[in-house]
């Protein structure tokens, strides 16, 4: 068993301006600083190796202060190998959003092998008016393989404390791709969790208001780029109605996060756009 | 052990709770091309999975109610009733599942409500939520009639069973003697499922099992006008 690193991206807002306060990769990952404007952030995600394996424990921990906005990207996809029955890997992101913050990350397909035995557990925490859009493609077995796993990816999403979106999607059992009701056959399952923020009403395809302050778009296909595609308006529509940087680019100007942050009417300084993260 | 006359009438189509309404998430199923010889595979991963989630609730909604607490209803604990109530909602991701659900737990609210309108259990569930959703509303119902904890859990599960199996008399030409023999098929999977609901701590520790393809087909089936059941 791999000792883990952590990888730990954490951007706050410090004196008035937003500031990567830690960005340190972890064993897998690395996290690259795209850029800050205002009180925004982007920053790309970028595997050490783009793979996992038997024994590998990656772990990630995301912190979006109070009144920030955050974009994480992910220009490639994970493989999880074959293990050959010599033990499990996993995968766990632990997503913190703060109070009037915003964090967004379309992440790239996970693709478990057949026989890669994988745990994915995702925690996504939002404070107070934090909003969090954050979307996922699993996929069993790469192109040439019937199916993949065995797998168990669970999602826990809370806004203030309290559970929003409880899932445990366990594809342990031998054929549990097959079974009717839970994947039914499909290879990709593709879902866009929104949390802290929800739409008047479910319009799209595969859209589910929750109970709480929260909704769903979620689809099944035989190949990946089709489930992708079936919740992309979805992905689309969210992201402008409740993910909207603009109010965050400019500091001076108070949004309506501006309960939630401290600003001093600062400039950012155009010299330094990231801040002390990057050195 | 003898069974108690209301686990008997909690597993009866016939008390008038609007159970007929509900097939269970078959009518969509097959519509999305699922064949009758699955249905007993159908049956088996729904008990597997919405099956576990809502009998761990109907569970934990009978302690919360004081357990088989007879008439007096002492020791509940409407904290705790509300926790398995959220619980379960961030558990059920799919609307028209909660609507439906909702529904159900009304029939049961009214006839608890009429039958022993007094019962600190039953006050408790009509102040969760004028429509508490069904497996809570079951376990406290449950709580009151004087199950036991096993009872309720094996009633819940047998009605997904039978709810999907009586379905499929109304959506496909199957023999009902076979629809029946599909519930009893699923004995071991029940028990199996039961130990495992009977097992959990607290609503924190609720299974959480997702069936994507029963999510989804729930919200194909609320915009099709022409349908038998609304879920």
């Amino acid at each position: 068993m791999k000792e883990s690193v952590p990888a730990r991206i954490t951007v706050e807002r410090v004196g008035g301006r937003v500031r990567l306060t830690d960005l340190s990769g972890g064993t897998y990952l690395r996290a690259q600083p795209l850029g800050v404007r205002g009180d925004t952030a982007r920053v790309a995600l970028v595997g050490t190796y783009a793979l996992l394996l038997t024994g590998d424990r990656l772990r990630m921990e995301i912190t979006v202060g109070p009144g920030v906005w955050l974009e994480l990207v992910e220009p490639s996809g994970m493989v999880a190998y074959d293990t050959r029955g010599a033990g499990p890997a996993s995968w766990q992101a632990d997503l913190r959003v703060g109070d009037g913050a915003c964090l967004v990350w379309r992440s790239a397909p996970f693709v478990v092998s057949a026989g890669a035995d994988v745990t994915r557990r995702t925690r996504i925490d939002v404070a107070g008016s934090g909003r969090a859009l954050v979307h996922e493609t699993l996929v069993l077995g790469r192109s040439y393989e019937a199916g993949g796993g065995p797998l168990r990816s669970t999602v826990s999403g809370r806004v203030g404390g309290r559970p929003v979106l409880v899932e445990d999607l366990d594809l342990r059992g031998p054929g549990s791709g097959e079974v009717p009701g839970v994947m039914g056959g499909h290879r990709v399952l593709s879902s866009t969790f929104l949390l802290g923020a929800r739409p008047e009403r479910a319009t799209g395809a595969g859209e589910t208001l929750l109970h709480g302050p929260g909704a769903l778009a979620r689809a099944l296909a035989g190949q990946a780029h089709e489930a992708e595609s079936a919740v992309a308006v979805t992905w689309e529509n969210w992201k402008a109605a409740f993910m909207d940087p603009s109010r965050y680019e400019t500091t001076s100007e108070p949004g309506p996060a501006a309960g939630a942050r401290t600003s001093t009417g600062e400039v950012p300084d155009p010299a330094d756009p990231v801040g002390p993260g990057l050195q | 052990m003898t069974t108690r006359l209301g686990t008997l009438l909690l597993a009866d189509a016939r008390l008038p709770v609007g159970g007929h309404t509900y097939s269970a998430g078959l009518e969509p199923a097959l519509a999305d091309g699922l064949t009758v010889d699955r249905i007993p595979d159908y049956i088996a991963a729904r008990l597997r999975t919405v099956g576990l989630t809502e009998t761990a609730a109907s569970v934990l909604a009978h302690r919360a109610a004081g357990g088989a607490s007879g008439p007096d209803g002492l020791g509940i604990d409407a904290g705790a009733l509300a926790d398995v109530h959220d619980a379960l909602l961030a558990r059920s991701p799919s609307a028209p599942l909660r609507d439906i659900s909702g529904l159900l737990g009304r029939g049961l609210v009214r006839l608890a409500s009429r039958l022993w309108p007094e019962h600190p259990a039953v006050k408790a569930l009509r102040n969760l939520d004028r429509s508490p959703q069904r497996p809570v509303a079951l376990g406290v119902v449950a709580a009151v009639m004087g199950s036991s904890e096993d009872e309720t859990a094996r009633v819940a599960l047998y009605d997904d069973a039978q709810t999907v199996a009586s379905a499929a008399l109304k959506l496909a030409p199957v023999d009902p003697v076979d629809a029946a023999g599909w519930v009893l098929g699923s004995e071991g999977v029940i028990a199996e499922v039961a130990a495992e609901a009977l097992a959990v701590r607290d609503a924190d520790d609720m299974p959480a099992r997702t069936a994507p393809q029963i999510e989804g087909w729930s919200l194909e089936q609320q915009n099709r006008t022409r349908r038998i059941f609304v879920a």
